[in-house]
Order: structure tokens, then C-alpha cells, then sequence
């Protein structure tokens, strides 16, 4: 009676089989998918689909097909059929059930027994237990999506993995030996003290490095261009140097010149003094030791009968080191075979080293011209600028009228004539109008038109009397009258007579303490005489001795503020020693 | 095919008559009159959880109309004692003056009982119904008395009104063959209900079938075959209730103190007999266990403290064991 039962569970057993199958299998082979997309980026087996990875892909393939097996060969049981009969077929366990109570007899059992019979009757267990096609489809379809999604994202951000890179050049071998010989002498160089060979092989280290690390850009990365050599900045071509304007006797434009031309002397002593140069004359001499050393090596090893004690010594230079040289018997004639490519890959080192530093001393010869020029034409238009400013501050005192010229303490009697004499004029014309402060007694503040006549000897900051005076004024707006009081007509007071006699006594010590300041190396001899001749007439006639110190301060403060705006133009050497020079006249 | 002369079409035929009666009585709650016609059936006692005015007592009292039964309700209070359920002995005296004891039996000595708001009387007074319910006979001062057939316990309860209330024991709790909850009915419900009892026509229900015939029904139930994959089934659902148990799901090692006992498994084949018979079939299916699992096992499982703080509902628990047990 259950026969047809048992026929259909049978048919419901294999189509629980290939479905179980198929969904096994899709889901093996999605995860395989995956695990596979990851192991690319985790372990980085590598992406491209080359011979190594037919093995892998072929085990990919094994895991769902081992699975599907395994689905089709261990069968799911009648129980499980009958279940998933009874379920696709909506029979709520009759025929499970029926099967299950296949001997017992009495109550309901026959009933449900024919009524599970009736009720499968015509039953398909392809429509009972579809095989879910879609379902495993829609796995497929996830897991290569997911392995594209994988992909997609690989590429798009590189992140395949990159082939193993290939092997070191000889070049780049010997390279890494010489640099690590280098490191060695230069430790050896560091234990003993020596300043010198230690600066030496670290710059050929550094050298060394350098050419080592472009050959392995080279080798890694051939498709990448090398960067140009870096070229210095095209300068402006040099202005003409214009000679600075003769002034009349104006010391500072002297003062200047003859800084000038010690710059100029400096500037030439500095260039020998390169640092630059000096190392890379050590390094061309450290490049010829080694290969002096070279040569001795190569010489060792065609030369079998050379004692064991010269390789030693030969060794200790660390040559045998950086090729790698043994004083083990066995290794000679590898070494002796090697010999030539080695020569050959160090000549190619030290030619492109030297190349190397031919190319930055000219890079640092061009910096430093560069540099020599700039500050040459700022010190030229410097000079010429200030230059032009005391004479046309030497030519505004002119158009001051009469003044009073007092040398070496003597009152000079004809002061028209000694204003004459010094280029001055009348103050009454002082173009600063500033005149408040001078005046007689009679009429304060009023300007004094002539000298009078009478009067022997004109003081400066004579104490209040009667008579009219002529005092000295100060600079424009700022300055201060050293005796602008009461320089009074007819004999003068005892004041007046003692401060006659300081001013007169002052020329020679203010002389004699401006020598001390002014070098004697800076200035031809009469030039610096007449400097300070100019120095004690200003500080004298206090007017011109305070537009002096202004002056003075001035030019110092102007040339702080040129240096500090000039200063990422200008050397350090050079800014430095402009400002020493602006801080001697400052406190000169 | 038939057993005592009820087949399984007869079966349904009494049973869709007995649902009919009482619908013209009762008003909506479909699912508790199936369950509780089931419950008895299945030779059950029957626990109705719900507020007041749900109509309860009425329903239970219609069930005895149409089964033909007698009935008895009792109104449980905390002053009750277990006497007034079971009876007592009286002393009587004969026409000669001699005395001697009679036994006053008690309401429980009737066909349906209906025990009233039961939480409401003392554990003592609720113990006297724990033989009764479930043997089917009262022990009277060293006498035991059988109780008559068909006996079955319909008691009712408040969720709400905890107050003056001793809750059930587990012990009694599993003498319960099902809980079923009362829902409010919805508007429709709720505007028949009017209709039925604000006029002066009052519905009645006419009786369907007697004791017999109940007891015919039940020995029916009880030749369904069940499937031992079924049975199985039942069994891990039933193990599964338990914490300790491998068969548990999380959901239950979490909140569940305590499961269900083997009593909880016997009601999930029982009641699985009876939904299998009324939906045509002679066998039971995973299903049918399936769908009485929640008022078979409701009251049987036991939450843990974080259960309580957490208020979980049991019907939450078994849904997540239906769930998680698998069929086969």
C-alpha cells in the first residue's frame, strides 16, 4: 500500500540531493570567491593570471566541487524526503507519518495511511521540492559580484600586488659594500679622534648613498624619468658699477670706498676660504686613496705569493671589505674573477662622483658670484646714495651765509672769509628757519643779520649780556644751539671766556679720540687727516656737530633697516660685516 | 475507523455545532472557544486569563449549556475554605433520632466547573482543587469520591487586580492543560455584545452534545497517530523550554528559570490531535504542535529574575524556541 509512498520519497531523496547540491556548491564557490579576492590583498599571492596560479585556481575549484560530491553522495534520509515532500506538497507529515507507522494497525492509522496514499497520488516532487535555481543563482550571481566589487577596487586604487623587484645591480652592489666599508672607517676614524678623515668619508659616504640610492630608483622604478640636476636661479646680470660721486672732502663717501675695496679684498679671500672647496678637494683625495687601494688590492690577488701579513695590511684600509675580499685561500680566485667588474663598477662610481661635485661646486660658484654682486651693487648704490646726501647736505650748509669758523682754537677774525673758506654762508639763511633761538638781548629772537662790527672774537654759548651775538643753530628741527645765547657785542663775559677756552682746548682731544676710532688701515693718511679735521670743524661749531651725530645715527639706522630688508639677499658674511662697519662709525 | 461510534467527520460536525451555540451566546473570541472546546476534549482544564467584563464567566457557562452538563460556578474569595469546594460531612439526624454523617458534596462535584477569579483564594483553599483537577476525585475527611465524567476546570483570573490575590503555585499553574488569554473585543465585537444583551431578547444556547458524546469525541483525540518525528518534535519544544537543556535557544537561557513539565508535551500532542482532526487530517503534524504551543506552554514556563525585570512575555519565549527547534 505505501509503495507508491516509498517510490516517491525515493524520487523526493535524489531532488533533495541536487538541490542541496547546487546550494552547497554555489555557496563553496562564492565563498572561495571571496576568500580567494581577499587572499589577493591580504597575502598577495599575486593578480595577474599567470602559470602559478593554476594551482591555486584549480584548488578554488576542488572546494565546491568537493562539496557538491559530498551533497550528491550522502543522502539526506527517508525522513528528511518524506519531510520535504510533505512540506512542498502542503500534506501537514500524512506521508511521513504513514511511513513512519507502516506496521501498526487500529484507530485512525489506517484512515491517515490511505488518506496519506489518496493524497500523494499524482505528486510531483520536482513541484514538491523545486530545485531553487534562482536561489543559486542569485548566490552566483552575489559572489561574482563580489569578487568584480573586489577586483574594480583593487584596480582602481592599485592595490594589486607589485612583482618582487629585480635583483641588485653589480653597480648597486658594490655600492652597498663601500658603503658599508665607509661606515666602518668612518667609526674607526670616530674611535681615534680624527676630525678630519671622519668629515672626509662621511661626505663620500653621503656621496656614495646618493649614487647607490639613484641606481636602485633606477632599478625599481625604470619607467620614472630622473629629476633634473637642480640649476642655480638665473641672476640679473650685474649692474655697472658706477664709481661713487667724488664728494668735497666728505670723509664718509672715503670711508666708504675704502670698505669697499677691503670687501672687495675679502670677498677674494673668502673664495679661497670655501668650505665647499676645501671638502671637495679632501673628497677627490679620499676618492684617489681608495682607488690607489683598489689597485694595491687587485695587484694582492694576481699575486698569489704575496704574504698574508701585506693582505692584512692591505685590509686594515677596509678595501678588502667593500669588495668583499677574503683572506681565506679558497675565495681568491673568485675574488681574482670578480677583480675586473669591480674595478670597472668603482672607475664608474668615482666618475660619476666626481661628475657630482664638479657640478655642485659650480652650482656653489655661481651661488656665491651671485652673492658677491648683489652685495657689491647694493654697496655701490649704497655709497653713492649716501654720498649724494652729505654733499647736498654740504651744499645746503653753504647757502647758510656767514658763520663763524673757529680751528684749532683760535678765533679766526675774518669769519666771512673762513666761512668762505669752508663753502658756509650766512646762517641768516638758513633754509630750516629755524631761528627762534638766536637773538640778542635787545631783540630776543630775532634773527642777526651781520657780525657786528667791533667785536674781536665771537664766542659760542656765551652767557646772557648785552650787545648782539650770533649763535649756531642746530639741525633742522632737532638740533640744539651750543651758544646761542648772548654771543653779545663788546668784550665778553668770564663765562663767555672760559667756555672760549674749552672749545678752543676740545679740536685736539676730540682729534686725538677720533683718530683712535677711525683705522688708521681704512683711510689713506691725508684723507683720514682731513676727516678729522672736517670732524673737529663740526663738532666745534656745534650746529654742523649735531647734524654730524644725527647724521651719523641716521646712517647707521638706515643701513640696519637696508641690511634687515636686504638680509635673505645679502650673505651672512657679508651683512655682518656691513654692520660692524655701520657700528664703528656709530660709535666713532 | 470510529471509536465508540465518533468518527472524525462526526468529530468536526459536533465540534463546528458546539463553536455555532455558543457563538450565539458569546460574541467574538473565536480562538478562546475553540481552545477551550479543544481543552476539553482533550480532557483538560482550562485556564482563561483576562480583565473583568470579558465575558469569561459567561462563556464557560455556555460551554456547560450546550454540553449538556452540570454546571457549577464558584465565586473564590479569600475567606473561602477548601470545605466549601469540596463538601463536608454533615451531621444528621434520622426519623429515630439517630445521627450519623452525610456527606454535603461540594460544587466540585459537577460536570464544568467554573472557579471564578481563583487567584483570590488562599493557596490552601486553591490546593483543594489540585486533586480534583487532576484526578478527577476529592479525598473528604479519609474518603475519597470519585468526581463525575466528563470533569473538567474552567478557572478564570485577573492580570490586572494583583491586590488581595494569591497568585497561582506552579504545581496547580501545570494542571492546566492550556492558558488562554481573553482579548477586549474589537469595535465590531463590542457592538454585537451591546446589541445582544441591552434589548429585552436574550440569546441562549441549546445543547449540542452530552457527556457521552464528549467522552466519545475524547477517545477519538487519543486514536490520532502521531509520527515519531512529530512526537520528537514536541519533545525538543518542550526541552527546549528549559535553560539548562543543550536543546535550549538563547532566548531561553536568558530569561527562563524554569520550563515546562512532561505535562506541557502531553497538552501539545493532545491539543495537536484535536487541530489536526478539525483541519481534516488523522495524523498530527509539527504544525499543529506548532499552533497550540503558546497556550500549552505559556503558563509553564517560568521566568528568571531578568525576565521579570525585563518583562518578558512568555509568548515571546516560545515563539523564539518555535524558531530556533528545528523540524527534523
Amino acid at each position: 500500500m505505501l509503495g507508491p509512498l516509498k517510490r516517491l520519497v525515493g524520487r523526493a531523496d535524489r531532488r533533495l540531493r541536487l538541490r542541496r547540491a547546487l546550494r552547497e556548491g554555489g555557496l563553496t564557490l562564492a565563498w572561495t570567491l571571496a576568500a580567494m579576492a581577499l587572499a589577493a590583498l591580504v597575502i598577495e599571492i599575486g593578480w595577474d593570471l599567470t602559470w602559478r596560479m593554476i594551482p591555486i585556481l584549480a584548488c578554488a575549484l576542488l572546494i565546491p566541487l568537493a562539496a557538491v560530491v559530498r551533497a550528491l553522495v550522502i543522502p539526506p534520509g527517508a525522513v528528511r524526503a518524506a519531510k520535504a515532500l510533505d512540506s512542498g506538497a502542503g500534506l501537514f507529515d500524512r506521508i511521513g507519518t504513514a511511513l513512519a507507522l507502516e506496521g501498526l494497525v487500529g484507530g485512525l492509522v489506517e484512515a491517515q495511511r490511505a488518506d496519506a496514499v489518496q493524497r500523494a497520488a499524482g505528486l510531483s516532487p520536482a513541484a514538491a521540492i523545486p530545485l531553487r535555481m534562482l536561489v543559486a543563482l542569485r548566490g552566483a550571481v552575489l559572489a561574482l559580484a563580489a569578487f568584480a566589487l573586489i577586483s574594480a577596487v583593487c584596480l582602481r586604487y592599485d592595490l594589486r600586488s607589485e612583482p618582487p623587484p629585480p635583483e641588485p645591480t653589480a653597480l648597486e652592489q658594490a655600492g652597498e659594500d663601500l658603503l658599508a666599508s665607509l661606515v666602518q672607517i668612518e667609526e674607526e676614524a670616530l674611535a681615534r679622534g680624527d676630525k678630519r678623515v671622519e668629515q672626509l668619508v662621511g661626505d663620500l659616504r653621503d656621496r656614495v648613498k646618493k649614487i647607490v640610492d639613484e641606481e636602485k630608483r633606477r632599478r625599481v622604478h625604470p619607467e620614472e624619468e630622473p629629476e633634473p640636476p637642480e640649476t642655480p636661479p638665473e641672476q640679473p646680470p650685474p649692474a655697472p658699477v658706477e664709481q661713487p660721486v667724488a664728494d668735497d672732502g666728505v670723509y664718509s663717501v672715503a670711508e666708504l670706498e675704502a670698505l669697499h675695496a677691503q670687501l672687495q679684498m675679502e670677498l677674494a679671500a673668502a673664495t679661497d676660504f670655501n668650505l665647499d672647496s676645501v671638502r671637495r678637494q679632501a673628497a677627490r683625495g679620499l676618492q684617489e686613496d681608495v682607488h690607489r687601494d683598489f689597485q694595491n688590492a687587485v695587484a694582492n690577488q694576481n699575486m698569489p705569493q704575496l704574504d698574508m701579513q701585506q693582505r692584512a695590511q692591505n685590509s686594515d684600509s677596509g678595501f678588502d671589505k667593500v669588495f668583499g675580499n677574503s683572506h681565506n685561500p679558497m675565495q681568491t680566485q673568485d675574488n681574482a674573477l670578480s677583480t675586473s667588474a669591480l674595478e670597472g663598477n668603482l672607475n664608474d662610481i668615482i666618475s660619476s662622483r666626481r661628475n657630482d661635485i664638479d657640478a655642485e661646486g659650480m652650482v656653489a660658484d655661481q651661488k656665491k658670484h651671485a652673492a658677491e654682486q648683489l652685495f657689491r651693487q647694493f654697496l655701490d648704490e649704497y655709497v653713492a646714495e649716501k654720498g649724494q646726501q652729505i654733499a647736498d647736505w654740504m651744499a645746503g650748509k653753504r647757502d647758510r651765509g656767514p658763520q663763524v669758523k673757529v680751528a684749532d682754537g683760535e678765533a679766526v677774525p675774518d669769519k666771512t672769509d673762513a666761512m668762505a673758506e669752508m663753502g658756509f654762508e650766512d646762517v641768516t639763511d638758513d633754509p630750516y628757519g629755524d631761528k627762534a633761538d638766536t637773538g640778542s638781548p635787545d631783540v630776543p629772537g630775532q634773527p642777526v643779520d651781520s657780525v657786528p662790527e667791533g667785536a674781536e672774537t665771537t664766542t659760542l654759548d656765551s652767557a646772557d649780556g648785552t650787545g648782539s651775538a650770533t649763535g649756531m643753530q642746530g639741525g633742522p628741527g632737532e638740533g640744539t644751539t651750543l651758544g646761542a645765547q648772548g654771543a653779545g657785542r663788546g668784550a665778553p663775559a668770564d663765562g663767555e671766556e672760559a667756555r672760549a677756552r674749552e672749545i678752543r682746548s676740545l679740536p685736539g682731544e676730540e682729534l686725538e679720540r677720533i683718530l683712535g676710532q677711525v683705522t688708521e688701515d681704512r683711510l689713506p693718511p691725508e684723507t683720514r687727516r682731513e676727516v678729522l679735521e672736517e670732524i673737529a670743524t663740526h663738532k666745534i661749531q656745534g650746529g654742523f656737530a649735531n647734524d654730524f651725530e644725527d647724521t651719523r645715527s641716521n646712517y647707521f639706522e638706515e643701513a640696519d633697516r637696508l641690511l634687515l630688508d636686504e638680509s635673505e639677499d645679502l650673505p651672512p658674511l657679508f651683512r655682518d660685516y656691513a654692520h660692524s662697519y655701520f657700528q664703528a662709525i656709530l660709535e666713532m | 475507523m470510529t471509536d465508540g461510534g465518533m468518527t472524525p467527520e462526526r468529530f468536526r460536525e459536533l465540534f463546528a455545532g458546539l463553536q455555532k451555540e455558543i457563538g450565539q451566546v458569546i460574541v467574538g473570541m473565536s480562538g478562546v472557544v475553540r481552545g477551550t472546546l479543544a481543552g476539553i476534549l482533550a480532557d483538560g482544564n482550562i485556564l482563561l486569563e483576562g480583565v473583568p467584563g470579558l465575558g469569561k464567566t459567561a462563556l464557560v457557562k455556555t460551554v456547560g449549556d450546550v454540553m449538556r452538563l452540570d454546571f457549577a460556578r464558584i465565586q473564590f474569595t479569600p475567606d473561602m475554605m477548601p470545605a466549601d469546594i469540596t463538601g463536608t460531612n454533615l451531621v444528621m439526624e434520622d426519623d429515630t433520632g439517630k445521627r450519623f454523617f452525610r456527606l454535603q458534596k461540594g460544587p466540585v462535584f459537577n460536570n464544568v466547573i467554573l472557579a471564578d477569579e481563583i487567584n483570590r483564594a488562599t493557596p490552601k483553599t486553591q490546593s483543594a482543587m489540585l486533586e480534583a483537577m487532576q484526578e478527577r476525585q476529592v479525598s473528604i475527611v479519609g474518603d475519597t469520591h470519585e468526581l463525575p465524567k466528563p470533569f473538567f476546570v474552567v478557572a478564570t483570573q485577573n492580570p490586572l487586580e494583583m491586590e488581595g490575590t494569591y497568585p497561582l503555585p506552579e504545581a496547580q499553574l501545570d494542571r492546566f492543560l492550556m492558558k488562554l488569554k481573553v482579548e477586549f473585543p474589537d469595535h465590531g465585537e463590542l457592538r454585537a455584545i451591546l446589541d445582544r444583551t441591552t434589548f429585552t431578547e436574550k440569546p441562549e444556547a441549546h445543547a449540542v452534545v452530552d457527556g457521552a458524546s464528549i467522552l466519545a469525541m475524547r477517545d477519538l483525540v487519543r486514536s490520532v497517530p502521531v509520527a515519531p518525528v512529530v512526537t520528537d518534535y514536541a519533545i525538543r519544544l518542550v526541552l527546549a523550554t528549559h535553560p539548562e537543556k543543550p536543546e535550549a535557544p538563547e532566548i531561553t537561557r536568558r530569561y527562563v528559570r524554569f520550563g515546562a513539565s512532561p505535562r506541557g508535551a502531553q497538552g501539545l500532542l493532545l491539543v495537536g490531535k484535536i487541530n489536526a482532526l478539525l483541519d481534516g487530517r488523522f495524523n498530527v503534524s509539527a504544525d499543529d504542535v506548532k499552533h497550540v504551543a503558546r497556550p500549552c506552554l505559556r503558563h509553564r514556563i517560568i521566568l528568571n529574575f531578568e525576565g521579570e525585570a525585563e518583562r518578558v512575555d512568555t509568548d515571546t519565549i516560545i515563539d523564539g524556541i518555535v524558531k530556533a527547534v528545528a523540524e527534523v
